[in-house]
């Protein structure tokens, strides 16, 4: 089974180099636009994680509706990402793959593993890419609290939070979400087209945008939702991990049932 | 039926949503032997071929490889090697590395059994030349040396010689008739009779599913 994730970690991360390096690139450039927008201001690398990976928070009324472009960038890409290798491998490599590792159980659970280790690592390097490229433009390479963060962040809290919390929430937040919404593809994947498959993905994105339900996949990684910005919903880290670990282990143990029964065509 | 046959189909049939995919397969094959499969596009030759790997699974009757069932003794057949589709090998390898990243998965070939591989279809395994530089023969050769890499007792291929040029063919030819003396068990299914009669010691035309015809294509010495 090791042998066949470290396989697909080799293979996705040659199949789809470019597409890393596009997502990465972009991201540099948000950064860069981000961190000369606030330099004025005293700010530091936390301060400018925090602007673009902020959603638009909870909505009272449909005229205050933006769409959060970043935040939707940041989530869907990843997502993308993992969603074309896993189509493109069921379609072009699973038979043999299949043949080599003969079990379903074993391919199945080592690309769950890949999913995981991918959630993870473009997190990693995307948080650690805004932390360097901020940090050395701001001239500021502290995560502490700054200016910025407490004339301009802090009045939005309703309970108050640290840099450090704020940096652990919208961490923690994307790479269970990720986890969460990879899983569902994988799933989907097993009875519809994977076009079929992203579109039902960007509906739960979306949906996360205009609703505060906190049963809602993608909204845990929706730093304005979260119960120091909005105490009405009670959205705690510990419950946006428990409840994300839930659906994500639903979902995987669904996909290989469906895997395993259904025919390899 | 022999019972001794290195793979056996016992009345297998394949129904998918309503619609009959095989029906009512019966085959003895040895190892030794080259059998091939002729039909139309849709005749059914690539679904007998995965319910003979085991990727999918018979409606009715049951495939036997080595004497164990396939589905309940084992998922998938202990030695195989296949070519079905074209493998999604990386544009940004070569045709070695290409190979090399597949084999680790069972590790049981070192890179002398994999350059080898890539000689016998008639490719330079130091060509250092990308995937995506192939052509569409190469490609279709690479396809056919990982099948054939791992030294599998049961190898089948569907359509090898689509893309090859009339050389490749032939060398496809020699390379096939190497392995059958090598006591391997090859299915192999085509459109090209010539083809197919040349190569196979037996063959099988199908039909909607069915097998229609079968006969020997080897004439004795005194025929």
């Amino acid at each position: 089974m090791s042998r066949l994730f470290f396989r697909d970690v080799i293979y996705s991360v040659s199949y789809g180099k470019i597409k890393y390096l596009a997502f990465f690139a972009i991201a540099a450039c948000l950064t860069i636009m981000k961190s000369v927008e606030i330099k004025p201001f005293s700010a530091n690398s936390v301060d400018v994680m925090f602007l673009m990976l902020q959603d638009n928070g909870t909505i009272r009324r449909a005229a205050d509706y933006q769409v959060p472009f970043y935040w939707e960038f940041i989530q869907f890409f990843p997502l993308i990402l993992i969603g074309d290798f896993l189509h493109q491998d069921e379609s072009s490599n699973r038979t043999y793959l299949l043949l080599r590792c003969r079990s379903k159980i074993r391919y199945m659970i080592a690309k769950i593993g890949w999913m995981t280790w991918q959630s993870g690592w473009l997190f990693i390097l995307l948080f650690f890419l805004i932390y360097v490229l901020s940090s050395l433009i701001l001239g500021d390479f502290s995560l502490g609290s700054s200016s910025y963060f407490q004339q301009q962040i802090m009045p939005m809290m309703e309970a108050k939070a640290s840099p450090a919390s704020l940096f652990v929430h919208m961490f923690i937040g994307f790479v269970v979400t990720t986890m969460v919404l990879s899983a569902l593809q994988l799933l989907c994947i097993q009875f519809i087209s994977p076009i079929a498959t992203l579109f039902i993905m960007i509906c739960l994105c979306s949906l996360s945008t205009f609703s505060s339900s906190k049963w809602l996949p993608a909204i845990h990684s929706m730093i304005l939702k979260r119960n120091f910005f909005d105490t009405a919903h009670h959205l705690t880290l510990g419950f946006s991990v428990a409840y994300s670990l839930l659906v994500y282990v639903l979902a995987c143990v669904f996909a290989i049932y469906a895997f395993v029964k259904k025919d390899i065509l | 039926m022999a019972a001794s046959a290195f793979l056996q189909a016992v009345h297998l049939s394949k129904v998918i949503k309503s619609q009959i995919i095989l029906k009512d397969i019966n085959l003895s094959l040895d190892k030794g032997y080259i059998y091939g499969f002729r039909g139309k596009n849709g005749s059914g030759k690539t679904m007998l071929f995965r319910a003979l790997c085991g990727l999918i699974r018979p409606t009715e009757g049951k495939v036997i490889i080595d004497g164990a069932e396939l589905g309940k003794e084992m998922s998938f057949p202990p030695s195989v090697g296949v070519l079905i589709e074209h493998p999604g090998f990386l544009n940004g390898y070569t045709g070695f590395g290409n190979l090399k990243l597949l084999a680790k998965l069972n590790d049981v070939i070192d890179d002398d059994r994999i350059r080898e591989a890539i000689r016998l279809v008639g490719l330079d395994p130091n060509d250092k030349r990308k995937y995506r530089k192939y052509s569409l023969g190469m490609k279709q050769r690479l396809g056919i040396a990982q099948a054939i890499m791992e030294e599998p007792d049961l190898i089948i291929l569907d359509e090898p010689t689509n893309a090859l040029d009339s050389d490749g063919v032939e060398e496809l030819k020699n390379l096939l008739l190497t392995l059958k003396a090598k006591n391997k068990c090859i299915l192999i299914a085509s459109h090209d009779k010539e083809e197919l009669d040349y190569l196979s010691d037996e063959l099988f035309v199908m039909e909607n599913g069915k097998i229609i015809d079968h006969y020997s294509c080897k004439v004795t010495d005194d025929e």
